[in-house]
């Protein structure tokens, strides 16, 4: 039960805001956090109950550590508690793939990403608690709550702990919070199941008709890829946002307009934020900054990633070839660089390494090695089938103005519409409400038609 | 700020009360929000069967279903239709086109049909030495041969996968026969030979179908020689054709905003007087009987979520056996197909004693046990050229 579907927005949602906001009105933040907390398993619950389980069974040996590190600060058990984590959900995760040779199907799909991010979430709090940070030091149920805390476990963010905690322990929420929160869940569904749904179509026709496709297709379905992408990933994060916002609590942006930077390192930096921050705050603390911390901080989340989308050889590669495109940036385009000049610096970045970036596309989006080798046959125009080839135009034709709105949402606007918004704030305010409103509208009817599951999920 | 919040309040209102309002609407009318593993019962019993979930996209296979699903396809294609509109895709598996004759369709990527040949030759070897000859007719498929009625320059491949099987299965002893130029040849215009809005033929080209097959398996295997003549000509049937009723699953999937009309539905019903059991096996291994005439057992009552081309024999399902009471003759035959058989298979138990339909695509078990057990005369292997993508359709051991 992603965030884009039916069953979350018009059931789900609804009856755990009424809950909380209703039925809990006139309570203390603590009871409301526990009451966060079981609404969180009956997501995990309607997600997978094995999930659930596991989770639950976790986060109960979690805070025992947490406890026992505080009292003692021993490093074998920073290191069991790390290892405990780490093996039973690469456990969840792998087992259904490494079984299925056997004949023996598992009674889950595992998602992957809920395994990293709650990686992520317990190596944190052990970490903190081994150097006895301060935020450490609070209630079972706030430590419960950061790592189960459902919004963020579809895309992310990773949380700070202290951040969290400390909201937990103090918010306001009421309507201006589910306002605000409702604002960011539409753009940001609106986000996946328009754009991205929209933008995947070229993409996944293209890799299902290979190799008859024209390689002028394969490039333009690459590049749509490439935007799938990011809409996909920044929609769900953006939904985080906005559910998190809606029972209170601020959640930091994760995504930042990354298809705008100007070199790689700056286009995966600005993809996973929270990451960096992760690597910089939790990681190496001492560290914090620098491009060497940029770059281990995509290692440790490329490995992080492979381990646990092991099942997906596509993904494997994926990480492996970025890790290779961010050392060859630092050490081969910097005997490049144009002085100051930032667009000769963006266009000899594009240049040397949107081949690799594509290449990259093709890892993540091929179903198997065969498949990966064919569209590479096909760009570097080998191997192309026969002449009765799938062209691009009819995509550009059918949905050329969803391309012109997805270049359009990528472009920094937001300082012209504040501008706008200051000139003529009522009429601004009348017609982003109208807007929002037939977003809502447009992803419900795009709702009842289906589920959509993004690429990560698949 | 303070017009910002407020503009903020209002919103958020707004979306509080629009989620709260469907959500009461849906208890209201569906009880709650069901989640329903497939919109299409096909998909249904594909994985009631636990068959082929990998295969099933992986946007049909959950779709929760909200009182307005079929509004909210027609608003959409309206929707579709402002920039150009002349395709819907459904996903990238299975793309839907509406060709120059307004006829919503799929395509299908090229097959080098090795492996399919060899199992439909192997299978033909098996049935041999078991003394069952074996029949492969090819069924049309919608962008029929020498057409070119994409609007797109899209890839479709089916009626060259379908020759390069025949090709191969030919040359290996498999006998075929080529059900795209016999209905060619009948007086029907093009377009009619399939559904505007759904991916199957018509039932009047499945009848079409059955009376050329009858004329061959009288012919060439000497069997149904005694209904040959009474059930092999249309004067010994009646056609009733009900216009503007029937929105095929392609359609559902697209919304009627895309399509000019909906299809006309044909009941085709013999006038002589008939008498059946049939017993279908569903994919949980239960068996459904139904018993009577035509128009009681072969016939089901069609429902308003019912796709009206499953009015005959039922919706797929894994085995259907039809047995003919009025019949004599101990003469059997097992036919062998995708979701298009079913009328023929009903058209066709007309002249046999004992009719068993198999789904391949549904069925988990051995189809060739299932010859062995069932002693079929003849077995009829039919697929259209879009089955070809789907592996389940050639495991027959």
């Amino acid at each position: 039960m992603f965030f884009n579907s039916a069953l979350f927005l018009f059931c789900f949602l609804p009856l755990a805001l009424f809950v909380y906001y209703v039925l809990f009105r006139n309570v203390s933040t603590k009871p409301k956090n526990f009451l966060l907390l079981i609404i969180s398993l009956v997501w995990f619950f309607m997600v997978d109950p094995i999930l659930t389980g596991l989770l639950f069974v976790l986060t109960t040996f979690n805070i025992a550590f947490v406890r026992q590190l505080l009292a003692a600060k021993s490093k074998l058990l920073l290191l069991a508690g790390v290892l405990m984590n780490g093996i039973a959900l690469l456990a969840y995760t792998l087992l259904p793939g490494l079984m299925k040779p056997f004949g023996i199907v598992m009674p889950y799909e595992a998602i992957p990403l809920v395994g990293i991010l709650y990686f992520c979430h317990s190596l944190q709090l052990l970490l903190l608690s081994y150097r006895d940070d301060k935020a450490v030091h609070t209630a079972a149920s706030s430590m419960a709550l950061y790592l189960l805390f459902f919004p963020v476990y579809t895309a992310g963010p990773i949380l700070s702990f202290p951040e969290f905690s400390k909201q937990a322990k103090d918010r306001s929420g009421g309507m201006a919070d589910v306002s605000a929160g409702a604002k960011d869940f539409v753009i940001g569904l609106a986000k996946v199941i328009v754009l991205g749904q929209v933008l995947s179509f070229a993409p996944r026709t293209a890799f299902e008709a290979l190799p008859n496709i024209s390689a002028r297709f394969g490039l333009m379905a690459l590049a749509l890829y490439l935007f799938q992408i990011y809409f996909e990933i920044s929609g769900f994060c953006q939904m985080a946002k906005g559910t998190a916002r809606m029972f209170g609590f601020c959640l930091p942006d994760s995504v930042d307009r990354p298809l705008l930077a100007d070199t790689i390192t700056g286009y995966f930096s600005r993809f996973h934020i929270s990451v960096q921050r992760f690597i910089n705050d939790v990681i190496m603390p001492r560290r914090k900054g620098g491009k060497k911390a940029a770059i281990l901080g995509i290692f440790f989340f490329s490995i992080l990633m492979s381990s646990f989308f092991g099942q997906s050889f596509g993904t494997l590669l994926f990480g492996l070839i970025l890790f290779f495109m961010l050392l060859a940036e630092q050490w081969v385009i910097s005997a490049f660089t144009v002085g100051n000049n930032r667009i000769a610096n963006y266009l000899i970045h594009l240049v040397g390494f949107l081949p690799f970036l594509f290449i990259a596309a093709i890892c993540l989006g091929s179903r198997d090695v065969p498949q990966l080798i064919t569209f590479l046959k096909l760009l570097f125009g080998f191997g192309q089938g026969s002449e009765n080839v799938t062209s691009g135009s009819m995509f550009m034709r059918e949905y050329g103005p969803y391309y012109l709105a997805a270049a359009m949402a990528i472009l920094p606007i937001g300082g012209i519409l504040t501008k706008w918004r200051d000139r003529i704030p009522k009429l601004f305010g009348f017609l982003e409400t109208i807007f929002l409103l037939a977003l809502l509208v447009l992803c419900t009817l795009y709702l009842s038609g289906g589920d959509y599951l993004p690429f990560f999920a698949r | 700020m303070e017009q910002k919040q407020k503009t903020n309040r209002t919103f958020g209102v707004l979306f509080v009360m629009v989620i709260t309002l469907v959500l009461i609407i849906n208890l209201l009318y569906n009880g709650g929000i069901r989640l329903v593993e497939s919109f299409d019962p096909h998909q249904d019993a594909m994985v009631e069967s636990g068959k082929n979930t990998d295969e099933i996209s992986a946007q049909q296979k959950f779709k929760n279903e909200l009182f307005l699903n079929q509004a909210a396809a027609d608003a959409l294609s309206e929707l579709r239709r402002i920039p150009g509109g002349d395709f819907v895709f459904v996903d990238g598996i299975n793309n839907i086109y509406r060709d120059t004759t307004g006829r919503l369709t799929y395509v299908c990527r090229y097959r080098e049909m090795e492996s399919e040949a060899a199992s439909l030759t192997a299978f033909s070897k098996e049935l041999a030495s078991l003394g069952v000859p074996m029949l492969y007719a090819q069924l049309p498929f919608k962008i029929l041969q020498g057409e070119n009625t994409l609007v797109y320059n899209v890839g479709d491949y089916s009626n060259a996968n379908a020759d390069r099987l025949i090709k191969k299965i030919a040359r290996n002893g498999v006998d075929t026969f080529d059900l795209r130029d016999v209905l060619k040849e009948t007086d029907r215009q093009v377009a009619p030979l399939f559904f505007v809005t759904d991916s199957r033929w018509q039932v009047g080209t499945a009848f079409d179908a059955y009376l050329s097959v009858l004329t061959l398996v009288d012919r060439e295997y000497h069997l149904c020689h005694e209904t040959a003549e009474r059930f092999g000509s249309d004067t010994n049937f009646a056609l009733n054709r009900t216009e503007q009723v029937f929105l095929g699953n392609q359609g559902s999937k697209v919304g009627v905003g895309l399509v000019e009309s909906i299809d006309a539905f044909d009941t085709i019903v013999p006038y002589a007087r008939t008498s059946f059991l049939i017993e279908t096996r569903r994919a949980d291994g239960s068996v459904l009987q139904r018993s009577g005439d035509w128009s009681g057992a072969i016939m089901v009552k069609p429902t308003s979520e019912m796709n009206l081309f499953d009015t005959y024999l039922g919706a797929d399902a894994p085995i259907i056996r039809i047995t003919n009471q009025n019949i004599a003759s101990k003469e059997r035959i097992m036919i062998i197909g995708d979701d298009f058989v079913n009328p023929f298979a009903a058209f066709f138990s007309l002249n046999v004693q004992q009719t068993m339909v198999v789904n391949p695509d549904l069925y988990t078990g051995s189809v060739l046990e299932l010859v062995s057990d069932f002693s079929p005369d003849l077995v009829l292997v039919m697929y259209n050229p879009k089955s070809f993508e789907n592996e389940e359709f050639f495991r027959f051991s």
